[in-house]
């Protein structure tokens, strides 16, 4: 029986690509189901060109084409990195030097938020971190790019804790904190409020930013441990 | 007519069979409704991911050939919901046998 030759697994790579499918863990699951369509396809009509195939099994998907996996891919490993996010967070906080540091950070914004003087340095300062953040963000996703460019395999939690999916929410709380007037005069609640967002967005931002990019490796064994066969 | 039934009909065949793969699951759906149901590949896969996503599903992944292929399988929890799933449409289609044959009571 005609089998699906190394070459024309890499065509195969290639046309999940072209019809953006972008990253390499879902592509290999793709690849694999057009590749046996192929072959089952063989089996009646040996002759069957490739390409012809190819097209015969990818009408299969439908008229979206690949659209609906890729985004139902999409909803799986953004709940995925939400739940490691959560869990790499709690496991952070109940460490004594980061829960210290989320402690030092509260106290400091709170009572900084207590004066319009304080407020208004607060203020300056986040726009500055999240001016910051934002020229981060952009390098890391044009880091990215490069390697999709490149063809490199990179899976999407791959790319999510790269380029630090979260931030652009995180970041959109301090902004929120930015549009606040002072002269409203912020109640003690308010400031007990702004100051847990702020210390939870430093510290979310501190797992973002070098927890899970630090443990990237072993976070993609537990999720893709067939990554040992590439 | 197998639209909202498409996790249970994935949960029962897997119930069935130790690890199946997405290509197969669609072949085996045609081959046991004698082609009546086709399992379009653009809800199949959508749908499978759903169920992994939810913790009814575990994948394993091995080399087939000169490929990867994943390979799903029921969790704890999926074989539960497979018993669920499955009694929740057998109780669908007896109430829709009662409505479609109804039997006259000529008392």
């Amino acid at each position: 029986m005609r089998k699906v030759n190394q070459q024309e697994i890499e065509r195969l790579y290639q046309f999940t690509r072209q019809h953006y499918v972008e990253y390499y863990d879902l592509q290999t699951e793709l690849v694999d189901h057009l590749a046996t369509g192929i072959e089952e396809n063989w089996k009646e009509n040996p002759e069957l060109d490739f390409e012809k195939n190819l097209q015969k099994e990818f009408s299969k998907f439908g008229v979206f084409g690949f659209m609906e996996t890729i985004e139902s891919h999409q909803k799986v490993m953004n709940k995925k990195y939400w739940k490691i996010l959560w869990r790499e967070s709690f496991q952070s906080l109940i460490k004594p030097r980061t829960f210290l540091s989320f402690i030092l950070i509260f106290g400091l914004c709170y009572s900084l938020s207590l004066n319009e003087i304080g407020f208004e340095i607060l203020r300056i300062g986040f726009f500055i971190l999240a001016i910051v953040g934002i020229i981060f963000m952009f390098k890391q996703n044009k880091k990215m790019n490069n390697k999709k460019k490149e063809n490199q395999k990179i899976y999407l939690l791959e790319a999510m804790i790269t380029q630090s999916q979260s931030n652009g929410i995180i970041l959109f709380l301090p902004f929120q904190i930015m549009l606040i007037n002072h002269s409203d005069n912020l109640g003690n609640l308010q400031a007990i409020l702004i100051s847990l967002i702020i210390s939870l967005t430093f510290l979310l931002f501190y797992i973002t930013n070098n927890i899970l990019p630090s443990k990237k490796d072993d976070i993609l064994k537990e999720v893709h441990p067939e990554r040992k066969f590439i | 007519m197998y639209k909202g039934n498409l996790d249970t009909i994935i949960l029962k065949l897997l119930s069935e069979h130790n690890k199946m793969y997405g290509y197969e699951i669609t072949q085996k759906v045609k081959e046991l409704s004698q082609g009546k149901i086709n399992i379009k590949e653009g809800a199949l896969y959508p749908a499978l991911h759903r169920l992994k996503s939810k913790g009814f599903l575990e994948v394993e992944t091995l080399k087939v050939d000169n490929r990867l292929r994943k390979y799903y399988k029921l969790t704890k929890n999926g074989n539960k919901e497979s018993i669920v799933k499955t009694a929740e449409l057998e109780e669908f289609i007896n109430t829709m046998q009662l409505l479609l044959n109804p039997k006259f009571n000529f008392k």
